[in-house]
């Protein structure tokens, strides 16, 4: 019985952890889309025949000295999807796929690089949400 | 007064009219003195010559006076047809701006920008922007797709690897 109840408890933080964590990404996202110095976009896509929305994509562009907090904080929601970092002539990427029942959503960190190390200009984050229709 | 002295006030004001000398009232005169079936046996030769006269100038008159009367008639409707047209085409760009708009709240409504901290909801003005992320999403959705096959597929290659120490290795070579 106390088994039962600990196995439910942990499955329970787990599932909450998980939202959590990918509320951060989001919540950094809009806390420096209102501040200034940055560019951020909502774009909304629906079908045109029943206007329901199938997908939301947001794109905000900030300056580089911000970029270590989204570097770690897309470090720290590695482990709750699909987590891949790659370089390509002189620009990181870190991609992020978290799929649920209702919706995928993919985190993109894009900045540019230099001997392996940051260059600290502009970095450009990508968050885009793909209604599944269930 | 008689006769004999209006035939000679005539025959003076007909030899005026043929010098080009005579006044419109004149000549008016002399086409109401011959139109009428009284006419002088003296004057009786001019007679056909004036009633021609006549009737040649009260066309003229008449066309003279029509003029002004139909350059107006079509000058007003000009003015109104381009007064139609101007309204045409006023409405033609309402309507297409009115439709317009319906078109991208259809498509984009809820979309709106930030830049500096000052919110942009027109989408008129920010529908480039929303274009470009829908269309570098499309791109990331790719790119993560293919990623997720290629990892698919060098997971399935792993599994098939039966000794750790071998699997490992396979692993950091497929990292590189």
């Amino acid at each position: 019985m106390i088994r039962k109840i600990i196995i439910m408890t942990l499955m329970l933080t787990s599932f909450v952890c998980g939202a959590e964590a990918q509320n951060d990404i989001d919540a950094l996202v809009e806390k420096y889309s209102i501040t200034g110095n940055s560019t951020f976009t909502s774009a909304v896509e629906r079908d045109p025949a029943t206007r329901k929305v199938t997908k939301v994509v947001k794109v905000l562009k900030v300056q580089g000295h911000n970029l270590s907090k989204f570097r770690s904080v897309f470090k720290s929601e590695s482990n709750t999807g699909n987590y891949n970092e790659t370089v390509d002539r002189n620009i990181a990427t870190h991609l992020l796929t978290v799929e649920k029942p209702s919706a995928i959503r993919i985190y993109m960190l894009k900045y540019g690089v230099r001997d392996g190390y940051p260059t600290y200009n502009d970095a450009e984050i990508t968050i885009i949400v793909k209604y599944l229709g269930k | 007064m008689d006769k004999i002295e209006e035939t000679k006030q005539m025959e003076r004001l007909v030899e005026k009219f043929f010098d080009g000398a005579t006044t419109l009232e004149e000549e008016d005169r002399l086409y109401a003195f011959f139109a009428s079936d009284d006419v002088p046996a003296a004057l009786a030769e001019y007679a056909e010559v004036f009633r021609a006269f006549s009737s040649m100038s009260a066309g003229v008159g008449n066309d003279v006076e029509l003029k002004p009367r139909r350059r107006r008639r079509v000058m007003r409707l000009i003015v109104a047809s381009v007064a139609a047209a101007v309204l045409l085409l006023f409405g033609i760009s309402v309507f297409h701006n009115v439709n317009e708009e319906k078109r991208l709240a259809s498509l984009y409504e809820g979309s709106y920008m930030i830049v500096n901290g000052e919110r942009i909801d027109d989408l008129g003005k920010i529908r480039p922007h929303i274009e470009s992320a829908l269309s570098s999403a499309e791109k990331i959705e790719r790119a993560a797709t293919d990623m997720s096959v290629v990892e698919q597929a060098q997971q399935s290659v792993l599994d098939c690897i039966g000794d750790p120490v071998e699997r490992e290795r396979m692993r950091r070579l497929l990292a590189e």
